[in-house]
C-alpha cells in the first residue's frame, strides 16, 4: 500500500503516569494514511500509551495528537466515543464475552456501537469472511484457539469499517504459528487501505513482514526504520558518563543489551 | 430510536437479572425507607391539620378591666386584630353576657347585681402562635391581669406530638434513607463490576455514554420505582387496618379515606429519583476506572 497524507501525528507530545516518571517523553511521530507500522520495545517503554493516547484513554500532559487532521487530545470527552467509531480497537486481553458466540460477541459490540439489527446482520457475513471464521461463528470463545480468539476481537474492531486500527500486542498469547495467521489478517486490512498500528514486542513475526518499525525505549523513540526521526541521540549525549571507566563500562553494557535484543540490531537505522 | 431502546431496555434487563437478589434487597430497603418516611409524614400532616382546625376553633377569651369605656373597648379591639396570627375579634358586652348568664343559670344570679366584665373573644389563625398573642393582649393597659384565658395544655400537646414526628422523621427516615442509598450504590457498582467486560468492549467500540452507563441508571432507578410502588402498598395497607380499628370506637372521628393518586406518584416518583440519585453517584467515580 502506497503512502499517502499524515493520518496520525504526535508533536512533542509527553505523559506521565506519576511525578518523575514519564511513560512517553517529547515524543514526535508521523505516521501516513495506509501505512502498517510496528511499535516496538520492552515492557513500559511506552508503546502501549502511544495507542492509549490515540484512543483517548489517556491524554498527553504536554504536545498534540493529531488524527487525520484534527487535535483530539483538545476535543471534548463527550467526542470520545465519536472519536473511537473511526478507529478499531484490538486489545491483548480479546476481551470476549464467554457467554456468547463468536458471532454474537461482534453482532453485540455493533449494537453497542449504534448499528440497528438489520445493519448488523449485513456487516457480519462479510466480516466472519475476511477473518477467516466464518464456519466458527457459531463457537464459544472456550472453544477457539488464542489466534482464533484474537481473530474475533479483529473482527470485532472491524464493525464500524474504521480507516485506523491500533492492536496492543495481538499477537503477545499467541504461539509463532498463530502469530502469523493475525498479523497475515492485519496485513489483508493494511492492504485494503487501512492504517494499521501494532504495538508489539514479537520480532520474530515482525522482522518477516517487513514493515515500518518504530522502537521504544524509556517513553522515547530511539529508532525508526523510516530514518525520518531519531531523537534519542541528543538526549543520550547528556546521559553519557564522562570518565574512561565508565565510558568502557556503559560500552560493555551496551554490547551486552545488543547481544540480548540481537534482532534489533538487523534494522537499519537502529541507535 | 426504538431499536436502541429495545437494546438499552435490553442491556439493563441483563443487569436486573444478575443481581436479582441485590436488586429486591435493594428495592426492599427502599420500600421500608418510603413506607416508613411517608408514613410519618402522613402521621405528622394529620396532627398538623388537627392543630390547624383546632386553632380555628379555638378561642383566646379576653377580660377587661371594670371601668373601660367604649372607646377604649373599641380601640383595644383593634389593636388586637392588628396582631399577627389573630383571626377575628368578637366584643362580649357585659350586659350582654349577664342577661345570658341569668337565662342559663337563673339560681345563682338572681338578686345579684351585674358582676362581669366586658370581654373579647379572640380567634386565632396559628396555633404555634397562640402563646405570644396571649402574651401581648396580657401586655394591653385596658387587660385585667391574668384576664386572657386559653387552652394551653391542648396547644402544648399538639405542639410536642409534631415536633416529635419531625424529629423521629428526620431520623428514622434519614437513617433508612442512607441504608437504601448505600445498598443501590453498591447494587449499582457491583453490577457495573460485573459488566466490566461489556462496558470495556462498548467504550473500544465507541459506544455512547448513554448506551454505556443508560443500562446501569435504569437498574438503579428500577429499584427505587419497585421500592416506591412496595412503600405505597404499605401505606394503603396500613392505612385500611387503621381505618378499620378506628371504626370500632364511635367517639374517635373515622379516619379520612387515603388520597391514592397523589400518594401513590410521591412514593413511585420519590423511589424512583432516590434510586436513579445513587446509580449517578455510583457511576461518577467507576466510570473513569473502566472506561
Amino acid at each position: 500500500m502506497s503512502a499517502g497524507k499524515p493520518y496520525v501525528e504526535f508533536r512533542n507530545v509527553s505523559v506521565s503516569y506519576r511525578k518523575h516518571a514519564e511513560a512517553v517523553a517529547d515524543c514526535n511521530l508521523v505516521i501516513e494514511e495506509g501505512e502498517f507500522v510496528f511499535l516496538v520495545g520492552k515492557t513500559g517503554a511506552g508503546k502501549s500509551t502511544l495507542l492509549k493516547l490515540l484512543s483517548r484513554e489517556v491524554s498527553p500532559h504536554a504536545g498534540s495528537v493529531i488524527v487525520n487532521g484534527k487535535e483530539i487530545n483538545r476535543q471534548f470527552r463527550f467526542l470520545i466515543p465519536n472519536l473511537r467509531r473511526r478507529m478499531g480497537i484490538v486489545p491483548q486481553d480479546f476481551a470476549l464475552l464467554p457467554k456468547k458466540t463468536v458471532a454474537e460477541n461482534i453482532a453485540y459490540a455493533s449494537r453497542a456501537a449504534g448499528k440497528t439489527k438489520r445493519q448488523t446482520r449485513r456487516r457480519m457475513a462479510f466480516i466472519l469472511f475476511g477473518i477467516h471464521l466464518d464456519h466458527k461463528m457459531n463457537s464459544f470463545p472456550d472453544e477457539l484457539s488464542g489466534g482464533e480468539k484474537q481473530r474475533v476481537a479483529i473482527g470485532r474492531a472491524l464493525i464500524n469499517d474504521p480507516p485506523l486500527l491500533l492492536a496492543d500486542e495481538p499477537t503477545g498469547n499467541l504461539d509463532p504459528e498463530h502469530s502469523m495467521e493475525v498479523m497475515q489478517l492485519l496485513l489483508n486490512l493494511n492492504e485494503r487501505g487501512t492504517t494499521v498500528i501494532v504495538a508489539s514486542h514479537d520480532m520474530m513475526v515482525i522482522e518477516k513482514l517487513g514493515k515500518r518499525i518504530i522502537r521504544l525505549d524509556g517513553g522515547r523513540i530511539v529508532s525508526d526504520t523510516k530514518g525520518e526521526i531519531t531523537y534519542v541521540e541528543e538526549v543520550q549525549i547528556d546521559e553519557i558518563p564522562v570518565s574512561k571507566d565508565a565510558v568502557m563500562e556503559e560500552a560493555a553494557h551496551i554490547e551486552e543489551g545488543a547481544s540480548e535484543a540481537a534482532t534489533f540490531e538487523e534494522e537499519p537505522g537502529d541507535v | 430510536m426504538f431499536d436502541r431502546l429495545t437494546f438499552v431496555l435490553g442491556e439493563a434487563l441483563v443487569s436486573i437479572r444478575r443481581n436479582l437478589g441485590m436488586v429486591i434487597l435493594g428495592a426492599l430497603t427502599v420500600a421500608v425507607c418510603i413506607y416508613i418516611a411517608g408514613g410519618l409524614t402522613l402521621t405528622y400532616l394529620s396532627v398538623w391539620r388537627f392543630g390547624q382546625n383546632l386553632s380555628s376553633r379555638f378561642e383566646i377569651k379576653v377580660f377587661l378591666k371594670d371601668g373601660t369605656t367604649k372607646q377604649q373597648i373599641s380601640d383595644t379591639a383593634k389593636q388586637i386584630r392588628l396582631m399577627d396570627g389573630v383571626d377575628e375579634v368578637n366584643w362580649i358586652p357585659r350586659d350582654l353576657a349577664w342577661e345570658k348568664m341569668k337565662r342559663e343559670d337563673p339560681a345563682n344570679t338572681v338578686g345579684l347585681d351585674n358582676v362581669l366584665q366586658d370581654a373579647y373573644k379572640v380567634k386565632i389563625k396559628d396555633l404555634s402562635k397562640s402563646d405570644a398573642i396571649a402574651a401581648k393582649i396580657q401586655a394591653l393597659p385596658q387587660v385585667e391581669p391574668g384576664g386572657v384565658h386559653y387552652l394551653q395544655v391542648i396547644q402544648k400537646q399538639v405542639e410536642e406530638a409534631l415536633r416529635f414526628l419531625k424529629w423521629v422523621g428526620l431520623v428514622a427516615g434519614g437513617l433508612l434513607a442512607l441504608v437504601s442509598g448505600v445498598l443501590i450504590f453498591t447494587v449499582v457498582r457491583l453490577t457495573a463490576i460485573a459488566r466490566r467486560v461489556e462496558i470495556r468492549i462498548m467504550s473500544l467500540v465507541g459506544a455512547s455514554y448513554v448506551t454505556v452507563y443508560m443500562p446501569l441508571l435504569l437498574e438503579g432507578a428500577f429499584q427505587g420505582l419497585v421500592g416506591g410502588a412496595i412503600a405505597y402498598g404499605l401505606i394503603s395497607l396500613s392505612h385500611h387496618e387503621l381505618a378499620n380499628v378506628i371504626r370500632g370506637y364511635t367517639f374517635v372521628t373515622n379516619l379520612p379515606p387515603l388520597d391514592v393518586k397523589p400518594i401513590l406518584l410521591s412514593c413511585i416518583g420519590a423511589g424512583t429519583g432516590y434510586g436513579l440519585l445513587c446509580s449517578i453517584l455510583a457511576l461518577l467515580n467507576l466510570q473513569k476506572k473502566i472506561r
